[in-house]
C-alpha cells in the first residue's frame, strides 16, 4: 500500500501514457484519468479534494490570463487565412515557374515554399496534409520520383514546427518561462540550416540523377519576361514580405509575439482582400477552422495543465528524480540525452503538443536546474538553446521511419499507388540530413544562440 | 430513441450558434491588437481604453474563443486522438469505448471542472473583483462567468454525445446515428 502511495504520480502518468491509445480524446484521457487519481489519492489520504478548487485556478490563470498565448489563436488564424485564401498554392505555382530550368526546381520550391509558409503551420498533422494536398499532385504529374517527392513534402511540412512564427515554441516558452522572442531567434538558424540542407541535397542529387526530376517542357509553360515578373510580384512577394514582417518586428524587438502576430492577422485578411477571395462566406470558413484548432490546441493545454498539478500534487517529481538517480542517470548530459530520447519514441506516435504538454511539466523542473558548465556560454542562453536542440529532435522523430508521425498522415492524403514504402525510402536521406544538423546544434550552441545573442535577447 | 436524438440535436445546434458568435472574437481581437499597437505607437490613448486595458481584452477574447468552443469542437470531432491501435477496431466497439471513457473519464472531469468553476466564478462576484491593475478592466466576475459557461457548455455536450452512442449502439444499421468520431473512419 505504501508502494502505491509514493508512486501515485508515476502510476498516473503509466496509465495515461496507456490509455492515450484507447482512440479518446487525448484532453479527456489527460484530465479524466488525473481526476480519478486525484479521487484515489483521497481514498488513501494523500490527496485533499478541496485542492481540485486549485484546477480552476491553474486553468485561469496559465491558459486563460495569458497575454502569451494569445499568440497562438492569432497564428493559427493567420496560417488558415492564407491558406485558404490560395497564396500558398499561387507561392508554389510562382516557385515553379522561376526554377523551372534548375534540376529538381519543383522539388527546390516545395522547400522553399515549406520555409516560407512556415508561418502558416503550427499542428504537424495539419501542415503535412496541406503541403501533400498542393504539392504531391504537380510532383507526380510532371513524373518526379516518388521517393524524393513524398520525402521532400514531408521534411518541409515538419520544418513548420520549428522555423518561426511557431506556436509549438510559444508553448515551450510559456511552459519553461523563456521568452517566445528569444526562442523564436534561437530557432531561425538551425531551422534555415536545415531548409538549406535539403535544398543543397535536392540539388545535388537531381543533378546526378536526372531522372528523377524531369524538366518542365518549355512549351508548356510560354509564361516568361514580363508576364513572369508580374506573377512574382503577386505571388511571390506579399507572402514573403509579410512573414519578414511579423519576424522582423519580433527581433528588432518592435512588437511582442502576440503583437506582431494580431498584426500579422490584419495582413494575411488584406492580402485575401486583395486577393478577392475575401467574402462574407469564405471568412465564415476560415473562423470556423481556426476556431475548431485553436479549442483542440487549448484543451489539451487546460488538460495538460490539470494532469501537471495532480502529477506534482501526488509527488510525482520527487520519484522521477529518485528514479533517474537508481537508473545512473545524474550529469547534465545524461539527463538531457534521457529526455532527447524519450521526446523521440514518443514522437512516433504524439504530436509535438501532447509532447511538451506531457513531458515539460514532468522533467522541467530538473531540466531548468541542469548545468553544462562551459559548454553553453551564459545563464539565459542555456535553455533557449535546450530547449531548440528538443524542438529539431523531435522534427526528426516525426520523419523517422517506420512510425513517423508525419508520414501516418500523409498516407491518409496520397493517392493509392503511392505506398508507406515509398514514403519509408524517401524519408531516410532527410532523416541523415536532420541527424547531422541536430549534431551540430548539440556541438556548437552558438549555432543556436548566435542569432538572440545579436538581436539582444538573451542579456 | 427519438428523444434522444433530438435532445442530442439541439444541444449540437445551441453549440454550433454560440460558436458562430464567438468565432468572431477572432476578427475582434485582430482589431484589438492593431488598436493597441498603433494608439502606442503614435502616442495617442483612446480615453477608457488604455494600453492595459486593450490587453487585458485581448486575453479575455482569447479565453471566450476557446472555452466555448471546446464542446462544439468535441461534437465535430476536432479534438486529437491516438487512433493507431483502435484504427482497425469495429465502429461498435469504438463506440462503446467512447460511451465507457466519457462516463469514467470525461463525464466527471468535465462536472469537477463545472463545480468548482461555480465556487471560482461566485467568489468573483462577491468580492466584485476587477483587474489587479488600477488601469485594467472592471468586472473580472463576467470573464469567469463566460469561463463557467464554457465548461458547462463541454459538460452538456459529452452527454449530447453519450445520447448519441446510445441511439446508436441500439439501433444496428442505422446510418444517420452514428457519431462523427466514427463515421470518419468509413
Amino acid at each position: 500500500m505504501d508502494w502505491i502511495i509514493d508512486h501515485l504520480g508515476v502510476l498516473l502518468f503509466l496509465v495515461i501514457a496507456v490509455l492515450l491509445f484507447s482512440g479518446l480524446p487525448v484532453a479527456i484521457v489527460l484530465g479524466g484519468v488525473s481526476l480519478v487519481f486525484g479521487t484515489l489519492g483521497w481514498a488513501l489520504d494523500v490527496f485533499n479534494p478541496v485542492q481540485f478548487y486549485n484546477l480552476l485556478i491553474r486553468v485561469w490563470g496559465g491558459v486563460a490570463a495569458s497575454q502569451v498565448l494569445v499568440a497562438i489563436p492569432m497564428f493559427i488564424f493567420m496560417g488558415i487565412v492564407l491558406e485558404r485564401s490560395g497564396v500558398a498554392a499561387d507561392l508554389l505555382a510562382t516557385l515553379q515557374l522561376l526554377t523551372r530550368r534548375v534540376p529538381g526546381g519543383l522539388a527546390l520550391s516545395v522547400t522553399l515554399m515549406g520555409t516560407i509558409m512556415a508561418a502558416t503551420t503550427g499542428i504537424v498533422g495539419a501542415s503535412v496534409v496541406m503541403l501533400t494536398l498542393i504539392a504531391l499532385p504537380p510532383m507526380l504529374a510532371r513524373g518526379y520520383n516518388i521517393e524524393l517527392s513524398v520525402g521532400t513534402i514531408a521534411a518541409s511540412g515538419t520544418l513548420g514546427i520549428l522555423i518561426p512564427p511557431s506556436i509549438m515554441l510559444v508553448i515551450m516558452g510559456d511552459l519553461m518561462a523563456v521568452p517566445v522572442g528569444s526562442l523564436f531567434a534561437a530557432s531561425l538558424v538551425p531551422g534555415l540550416l536545415l531548409s538549406l540542407v535539403y535544398l543543397i541535397y535536392i540539388a545535388i542529387i537531381c543533378r546526378l540523377r536526372p531522372h528523377l526530376a524531369p524538366l518542365l517542357d518549355e512549351g508548356d509553360h510560354p509564361v516568361r519576361g514580363r508576364e513572369l515578373l508580374r506573377m512574382t510580384l503577386r505571388s511571390f512577394f506579399p507572402p514573403v514580405l509579410l512573414v519578414a514582417l511579423v519576424l522582423g518586428s519580433i527581433f528588432f524587438g518592435w512588437a511582442t509575439p502576440t503583437e506582431a502576430s494580431g498584426v500579422g492577422c490584419a495582413g494575411a485578411l488584406a492580402l485575401a482582400a486583395w486577393k478577392g477571395v475575401l467574402n462574407r462566406q469564405s471568412l465564415r470558413e476560415m473562423i470556423d477552422v481556426s476556431a475548431m484548432t485553436n479549442a483542440m490546441v487549448f484543451f489539451i493545454t487546460m488538460s495538460a495543465s490539470v494532469f501537471a498539478y495532480m502529477f506534482r500534487a501526488l509527488g510525482g517529481d520527487d520519484v522521477i528524480v529518485d528514479l533517474l538517480a537508481a537508473a545512473g542517470i545524474q550529469s547534465a548530459w545524461e539527463v538531457m540525452i534521457f529526455v532527447m530520447v524519450l521526446v523521440f519514441l514518443m514522437g512516433f506516435f504524439f504530436d509535438w503538443l501532447e509532447i511538451c504538454l506531457i513531458v515539460l511539466p514532468i522533467f522541467g523542473p530538473l531540466l531548468s536546474k541542469l548545468d553544462f558548465g562551459s559548454h553553453v556560454d551564459g545563464a539565459n542562453a542555456f535553455l533557449p538553446w535546450l530547449l531548440v536542440v528538443l524542438a529539431v529532435n523531435l522534427q526528426t522523430s516525426f520523419l523517422t521511419p517506420p512510425f513517423g508521425y508525419a508520414l501516418f498522415f500523409m498516407k491518409g492524403s496520397v493517392p493509392p499507388h503511392v505506398t508507406m514504402g515509398h514514403m519509408y525510402r524517401g524519408a531516410v536521406p532527410f532523416v541523415a540530413l536532420q541527424l547531422v544538423v541536430l549534431a551540430m546544434c548539440i556541438l556548437w550552441p552558438e549555432l543556436v544562440l548566435w542569432m538572440p545573442r545579436r538581436a539582444g535577447l538573451l542579456d | 430513441m427519438r428523444f434522444l436524438t433530438a435532445y442530442a440535436d439541439t444541444v449540437q445546434r445551441v453549440l454550433a450558434v454560440i460558436g458562430a458568435l464567438a468565432g468572431w472574437l477572432f476578427v475582434l481581437n485582430v482589431v484589438v491588437i492593431c488598436i493597441d499597437v498603433v494608439t502606442r505607437k503614435i502616442g495617442l490613448q483612446i480615453p477608457g481604453l488604455g494600453s492595459t486595458r486593450l490587453q487585458e481584452l485581448e486575453w479575455h477574447f482569447h479565453m471566450g474563443l476557446f472555452i466555448l468552443w471546446l464542446g462544439l469542437a468535441y461534437l465535430r470531432a476536432g479534438h486529437v486522438r491516438i487512433d493507431v491501435a483502435v484504427s482497425r477496431m469495429r465502429p461498435r466497439t469504438l463506440a462503446w469505448v467512447e460511451l465507457v471513457g466519457l462516463l469514467l473519464l470525461g463525464i466527471p472531469y468535465a462536472a469537477v471542472l463545472v463545480y468548482f468553476g461555480a465556487d471560482f466564478t461566485w467568489k468573483s462576484w462577491l468580492a466584485n473583483e476587477g483587474s489587479e491593475s488600477a488601469t485594467g478592466l472592471p468586472w473580472r466576475w463576467l470573464a469567469k462567468s463566460v469561463l463557467e459557461f464554457g465548461l458547462a457548455l463541454l459538460l452538456v455536450a459529452m452527454t449530447a454525445m453519450v445520447a448519441r452512442l446510445v441511439v446508436y449502439l441500439r439501433t444496428p444499421g442505422a446510418a444517420d446515428a452514428v457519431p462523427p468520431h466514427l463515421q470518419r473512419r468509413g
